[in-house]
């Protein structure tokens, strides 16, 4: 299980490297040369030459690179070319919003999905599983978007129930952070939970199908033994790559939703940063939603080891 | 042995018991019963609804099953149609099951002590360690050595003898009355399915338990039980001590069934004599597999040398993991050696051009085991077999269609089902049409990995009869692959026995049968079940 979970480790690292190159890349060859952009259109050759060279953009490309790199490592993402502010500081504001709100949709998806499809399979070809189905494909096909803004007229404005707008910081009021963010949670976990609730009624159907689940009756052991320890904890190690794979649509997801509730968070920091040019802004936080993605893999790889044991022990012994 | 006049309660009777699927009746009026001690074996190939009769008395019918007429009585106590509580408590403390495939009946994500535990909790068993001491007994009773360690191991750590054992101890757990054995060793090798069947036998006497035991081979069930019930399409045909069914049958199908079954004894045959002419020469092959994350490696094949006589059927007999299935995969050119040679109609094949390669598939064609999964389900039988035509570039679009056609005819199946596709056909014809198939670019060499093991023993009759027929037709040269000592000893010309990649004893096969030399070969011949079969 060292081992194993050491591999992954190092996998993460080499993909972490390869990724920062291809942003690094990818922003020098953005058209437009940021020494000019901020010499100004009246600025001497000499004075171009001389920002230049404190930008070290005089330096070959691949010392350039390993600059950025330590720099990134040592925590300086540089300046915002907006605001003067230090990305760094920037990020570390609006990421807390993102993480808690990724959090919270995560747990209301599973929860929703999960027991959605659970309820699914035990009632097949009947009310709960049309209903399920029913939800299922509304959650997938309806955009986030559209159904945050009913959401708000309907929840917010018409009933009052949830503020339509604005954040409270969750470490130091934990209820009223979590009632603000209530709503553009389940707004952002809807597509999220359709998937997992789809995934968690094909996989139970097919694990509750198996000879060991009749095995498992025939041991005459109780009903919710055998579906949570038999049928559903086999059914996640399919679910938990499913998860996987989707929770980068779950951060792509945010960004619309931190606007529709207008929320400081990295969503609405990455946009602003756009419509502003900022790059270095941009660049920064292209690489945490990078690194949060690797995680995301790594996390998901270390858990697929817990969940199925053929992983972690690999080849059988007589 | 209990004599069932003596008992006062059976432990089982089924009367009249008629189920069915929806509106399609699977089970009609079958009937019999079980004294205390008593062991009664449930013959019948698949579909014949043996293993329904059991679901049903567990009350474990799958869909939409269910019991549509007659009475399943457990102890005097009516148990067709009771709620499912009270089978809940009847399943595992009253009634237990051991089931058919050891290596789909474990939870792969739970440590196989803990499977066990789960049993006896429900059992009452409680305490921590009280619950692990049950275990590592049961374990240990069931034959599986250190129990204390391998009980927090995974299913997936345990071969399929050891899994078959923990089954064997979990339907122990609960001290049951009856023990319903659903083809509890057929998914394993001989001479563990002897181990296995020894220690269950020992097991259920010594705990007078009753037995009830489901089995497609009718050798088991003679060996194995003191009454046999044989099943055909869903109806009891015939019922009675194992020497009355077996030398005394009253009905056609247990006749056809007792004829079918392959039986340890070499019947004199015809067939080319061995020339000293070799179709196919095997020279010192060895093949190593690299384990992943090992420093050692699996030697799967380990200098394997024999020949195959033109004009015969070679057998290469072996247990899982004695490489004789690697060995038909590198003669076929599917896989490479690691060293040795492959001589095939006197061209090395093992060193071969792209050009040598195209000649060997040619020459030399496969048949595989599992009908079901070989034959492509979204093509159509004609296509299935028009495509080595095509790729070899036989003939003219006529002529290969004709040729179609004429294949058809050979291996015995309507031309209508060209159209069909292999989900429509039976287990049966579906290997006829891999046989079609295989013998379409007109081969000289027949390579068949297992070809008849998935198959009913009427079914596998009929398809070795096709084998042998197309083999004296057409001059085939056939290498067998097969796990069934007495299918060799029915169909082979030679044999070659395989232990853990080495050959440990070759021949033709009545002597090799006959006058064994290897104690490998003779356990295995002492494994093979039908000892009374063989009398018949």
């Amino acid at each position: 299980m060292i081992r194993f979970t050491a591999v992954k480790i190092g996998e993460a690292a080499i993909t972490f490297v390869l990724a920062s190159i291809v942003i690094f890349v990818g922003v020098r060859s953005l058209p437009g040369d940021p020494a000019l952009a901020m010499a100004g259109e009246e600025a001497t050759p000499e004075r171009v030459a001389q920002i230049r060279a404190d930008l070290g953009l005089d330096e070959p490309m691949v010392v350039q690179y390993l600059t950025f790199l330590r720099n990134v490592f040592t925590g300086d993402l540089g300046e915002s070319t907006r605001t003067g502010q230090a990305v760094t500081e920037m990020i570390a504001t609006t990421l807390p919003v993102t993480l808690w709100l990724s959090a919270y949709a995560l747990a209301v998806a599973v929860i929703a999905g999960v027991a959605l499809g659970m309820l699914a399979e035990r009632f097949r070809g009947r009310m709960p599983e049309a209903l399920s189905n029913v939800l299922a494909l509304v959650g997938l096909s309806v955009p986030n978007f559209w159904l945050g803004l009913l959401a708000i007229l309907l929840l917010a404005v018409s009933l009052g129930w949830f503020p339509a707008s604005g954040y409270v910081d969750v470490l130091s009021d934990p209820v009223r952070g979590l009632y603000y963010l209530t709503l553009p949670a389940v707004i952002l976990g809807t597509s999220l939970a359709a998937v997992i609730t789809r995934q968690t009624r094909a996989s139970m159907i097919e694990t509750m199908n198996t000879d060991y689940v009749r095995t498992a009756r025939a041991k005459g052991l109780s009903r919710p033994r055998i579906l949570f320890r038999y049928g559903l904890r086999n059914s996640l190690i399919v679910l938990v790559t499913i998860i996987g794979l989707q929770l980068g649509g779950l951060i792509s997801g945010a960004v619309v939703t931190e606007r529709i509730f207008a929320l400081p968070g990295l969503g609405k920091l990455t946009l602003d940063a756009v419509f502003a040019r900022d790059y270095p802004v941009i660049q920064a936080v292209v690489l945490v939603i990078t690194l949060a993605y690797i995680v995301i893999n790594l996390a998901v790889d270390l858990l697929y080891s817990v969940i199925n044991p053929t992983i972690r022990t690999g080849v059988s012994t007589p | 042995m209990a004599d069932p006049t003596a008992a006062a309660t059976p432990v089982l009777e089924v009367s009249g018991l008629t189920v069915a699927y929806g509106d399609t009746e699977v089970l009609r009026d079958v009937s019999f019963t079980l004294a205390p001690g008593e062991r009664l074996g449930i013959v019948g190939e698949s579909g014949s609804g043996k293993s329904t009769a059991v679901s049903a008395v567990l009350g474990l019918l799958a869909g939409d099953g269910h019991v549509t007429g007659g009475s399943i009585r457990f102890r005097g106590e009516e148990i067709a149609g009771v709620p499912e509580a009270r089978m809940r408590q009847l399943r595992g403390r009253s009634i237990a099951l051991i089931p058919q495939d050891p290596m789909t009946n474990l939870n792969p994500s739970m440590r196989v002590g803990d499977q066990i535990a789960d049993a006896l909790r429900a059992y009452g068993t409680r305490g921590r360690a009280a619950v692990r001491a049950h275990v590592v007994r049961l374990m240990t009773e069931a034959g599986i050595p250190e129990a204390e360690r391998r009980r927090r191991q995974f299913p997936h750590e345990f071969s399929g003898g050891m899994r078959q054992r923990v089954l064997i101890a979990m339907a122990l757990a609960g001290d049951p009355d009856l023990i319903i054995a659903d083809e509890p060793t057929s998914a394993l090798d001989v001479t563990v399915q002897k181990q296995i069947l020894d220690h269950l036998q020992k097991l259920v006497d010594d705990r007078g338990m009753s037995l009830l035991f489901v089995t497609h081979d009718l050798g088991v069930a003679a060996d194995r039980t003191d009454q046999i019930v044989v099943m055909h399409r869903g109806a009891v045909a015939e019922q009675g001590g194992p020497a009355q069914v077996l030398f005394d049958p009253q009905d056609d199908y247990t006749r056809e069934l007792i004829a079918a079954s392959p039986k340890l004894v070499v019947p004199p045959r015809d067939g080319a004599d061995d020339t000293g002419d070799p179709v196919l020469e095997v020279r010192d092959l060895t093949r190593v597999y690299p384990l992943r994350g090992r420093r050692e490696e699996l030697r799967a094949l380990d200098g394997v040398t024999f020949t195959a006589a033109r004009g015969r059927t070679t057998a290469i007999i072996g247990e899982s993991g004695s490489g004789k299935s690697t060995t038909a995969r590198i003669v076929l050119g599917l896989e490479t050696a690691t060293s040795g040679e492959v001589v095939v109609d006197g061209t090395s094949t093992t060193s071969s051009t792209r050009a040598d390669l195209a000649r060997l598939r040619r020459f030399a064609q496969p048949v595989f085991q599992d009908p079901y999964s070989s034959l492509n389900p979204t093509m159509s039988v004609e296509r299935i077999i028009l495509e080595p035509l095509t790729i070899f570039r036989v003939g003219t679009k006529t002529q290969r269609r004709a040729r179609v056609a004429e294949l058809l005819d050979q291996v015995a199946l309507p031309r209508s089902v060209a159209d069909a596709r292999p989900g429509e056909l039976s287990g049966g014809q579906r290997q006829r049409v891999a046989i079609a198939r295989a013998i379409a670019s007109r081969p000289e060499l027949l390579v068949c990995d297992e070809a008849v093991s998935a198959l009913d023993v009427l079914v596998q009759d009929q398809i070795l009869t096709l084998l042998r027929s197309l083999q004296e037709e057409l001059g085939l040269s056939c290498l067998f692959i097969s796990h069934d000592l007495a299918v060799v000893a029915d169909f082979a010309h030679d044999v070659v026995v395989m232990r853990s990649g080495r050959i440990v004893e070759q021949g033709p096969v009545d002597r090799v049968i006959d006058h064994a030399e290897h104690e490998y070969t003779q356990a295995l011949i002492a494994a093979v079940p039908g000892d009374q079969l063989t009398r018949v």
